[in-house]
């Protein structure tokens, strides 16, 4: 598929910066009592049952170490301190590097951030595990000594950064699955939301009534004028082509669907002839912009279908470039805006999602009434030309 | 004398290509061309044609809502003309009504204008407007068929509900109405009539009579394959052939 680079990244973009919703139980479980209570229960016996774990390995290693020269309860209580405060402190960083994105930019200002965060996160660390031990000992009636208060809180220190770095890389890791879920969810709606758009442009181009009539046209001409006839075939064999036309492209050079749109105009012209007056104009030079595919063609049939009652009237298609969208305005001079909005029919609110999935919240797609008579819809969306 | 055609068509193309055809017959000349509804009920009724070509798509609305507007004329024979509508093709098949595919060729123009032919010699047509209006009947979105009708005697006017009437026949410029054991005299024709009752209670089983179904209550075999209806009052009516063929399907295989 060919998107427009720039277009795709934004849209990533936006959905990378949503809220986390109530969905998202990758970032609830490291912020237990917030969004995701259910999951809190389960993240404190991981927790007890991590230290339970540490707690033996440490009791193992001081076996192998010094012998069974120490109280069992020593080394539980040393890993079991530690890992609590480390599990209550998840939740600060959790929030911390919500604030400060750690692939933020300037990078630099992100490093400095999570430097301090880290130091910060060791600092309260081992003075929270140093107070509970502290506490534990004494209500066993012992005394705790931490030992060289600047040796133990460096060594503290390396093993907090490193464990603070994890917890940041771990965050990251899940929000880029988010996104990338995401922007394949997206690139999968748009291309169903266009495959939707295809099937209508068959089904209205060879659609029965459009093809038996033109053919009838073509019957009742060939008898007046034989140029005229041939050209309504070869125009007919246009619009057949354009309709059987397997290319998934999302966007195309806008002449292709002024190529279309002037063949259904011809067309149209013939089967009501001297009824219907039928204006394109199409401002110069604009014929490579990328345009998103068979945009055009439903407005326009809509504008047929709805504006020119028994095919007496009057429509006017406009293409034109300002600034930094490009614009379609389509007038006719029918009967007005139906009373109720559903006979506006699909193929509308087919534009309308097609246009916020290309282009989220930088397009406009307007049904207006036309004064005197009539209504105009008006479509614009951002091109690079 | 030749027959007078209305053609109603929305685009000018397939209008221009009925006048050519029919302009090399002597025996049909175009009286009126209407591209609209509106347009084609007032042509109609202002030419008061033999032969309507009428086609089926006109922009949003149909050639069904011209001939609604028709009901209380005596109706001229319609061939239907359509570029592709698989739906109104079946129903017309069913009811054996004529059509014109578009695009059609001479041949099939002229095959069309043969059996057209016929149908205009033929002196009683009523089985063909029993025809469209069971065709009417079976379209989605047809009025409502009504519950009461109003019936005006020398002094006063009152209802009759529907559900009381057993059966209708034709008198003159009036229709007799047989409802719960009395006869009401109503002004009016008795296509007109019948046209406001659902089409698939009230059988026309003859040109001058129209029969609740539930009324029915013998079908006897007569000579030459016309048959002889028993009605539940004990009154009988001659079927023919042309009529016994319009009895739903599940009557006929019943009786």
């Amino acid at each position: 598929m060919h998107y427009d680079s720039k277009t795709m990244s934004k849209a990533l973009r936006a959905v990378g910066s949503e809220p986390a919703g109530a969905g998202s139980a990758a970032a609830g479980q490291f912020a237990p009592g917030r969004r995701f209570r259910p999951g809190w229960p389960l993240y404190v016996l991981l927790i007890l049952l991590f230290a339970l774990y540490q707690g033996f390995n440490q009791t193992i290693g001081l076996r192998n170490a010094i012998g069974s020269n120490f109280e069992i309860w020593k080394p539980f209580v040393s890993e079991l301190s530690s890992i609590l405060v480390i599990a209550a402190l998840i939740p600060a960083v959790v929030r911390f590097e919500n604030r400060f994105r750690v692939d933020s930019r300037p990078r630099l200002r992100a490093l400095l951030l999570h430097l301090a965060g880290g130091v910060t996160f060791s600092a309260v660390h081992t003075a929270g595990m140093v107070l509970l031990r502290k506490l534990v000992y004494a209500l066993a009636g012992e005394t705790y000594d931490f030992g060289n208060v600047a040796v133990e809180s460096i060594y503290e220190l390396q093993k907090d950064l490193i464990t603070y770095f994890v917890i940041l890389l771990v965050l990251f890791a899940i929000r880029e699955f988010r996104v990338r879920r995401a922007g394949e969810l997206r690139a999968t709606e748009l291309a169903a939301e266009l495959s939707e758009a295809r099937l209508r442009h068959l089904t209205a181009q060879i659609e029965p009534h459009f093809l038996f009539n033109a053919l009838n046209a073509i019957s009742n001409r060939m008898h007046e004028d034989v140029e005229a006839a041939d050209r309504m075939i070869s125009q007919l064999g246009d619009l057949l082509r354009a309709a059987y036309e397997s290319d998934d492209s999302v966007l195309v050079p806008l002449s292709r669907e002024i190529g279309w749109l002037r063949g259904y105009a011809a067309m149209m012209g013939e089967r009501f002839r001297g009824q219907l007056v039928f204006e394109i104009e199409v401002e110069p030079g604009i014929g490579q912009v990328q345009v998103p595919r068979l945009l055009l063609q439903p407005i326009v049939e809509n504008a047929i279908r709805h504006g020119l009652k028994d095919g007496h009237g009057w429509l006017r298609v406009h293409v034109y470039h300002r600034q930094t969208h490009l614009h379609y305005t389509v007038s006719d001079d029918g009967a007005g805006l139906p009373d109720s909005p559903k006979e506006h029919g699909t193929g509308l609110s087919n534009i309308s999602r097609r246009l916020q999935l290309l282009f989220p919240d930088n397009h406009t797609f307007s049904i207006t009434p036309r004064v005197p008579r009539g209504v105009v819809a008006a479509v614009s969306f951002p091109v690079t030309v | 004398m030749s027959h007078s055609v209305v053609i109603v068509d929305d685009e000018p193309p397939a209008r221009a290509k009925l006048v050519r055809f029919l302009a090399e017959l002597d025996d049909f000349r175009v009286a009126a061309e209407a591209g609209a509804v509106d347009e084609a009920i007032a042509a109609v009724r202002l030419a008061t044609p033999d032969v309507v070509y009428l086609d089926i798509q006109l922009g949003t609305r149909s050639g069904f809502d011209v001939l609604d507007a028709l009901r209380d004329l005596a109706p001229p024979l319609i061939v239907f003309t359509t570029a592709y509508s698989e739906y109104a093709v079946r129903a017309f098949e069913v009811q054996a009504l004529d059509y014109l595919l578009k695009p059609s060729d001479r041949d099939r123009f002229l095959r069309s204008i043969e059996r057209t032919r016929a149908a205009l010699i033929e002196p009683d047509r009523t089985d063909t407007e029993e025809r469209v209006r069971r065709l009417l009947a079976q379209l989605p979105g047809r009025p409502a068929a009504v519950k009461q009708i109003l019936v005006r005697d020398s002094e006063r006017a009152f209802f009759v509900s529907v559900e009381d009437i057993q059966r209708i026949c034709a008198a003159g410029n009036y229709v007799e109405v047989h409802a719960g054991g009395k006869v009401h005299l109503i002004r009016d024709t008795l296509t007109s009539f019948i046209a406001q009752l659902d089409a698939n209670e009230f059988l026309r089983v003859h040109r001058s009579h129209v029969v609740r179904l539930g009324f029915i209550a013998e079908l006897r075999p007569m000579f030459h394959g016309d048959y002889e209806l028993v009605l539940r009052d004990g009154q009988t009516l001659a079927l023919s052939r042309r009529y016994k063929a319009l009895l739903p399907e599940a009557i006929r295989e019943r009786l």
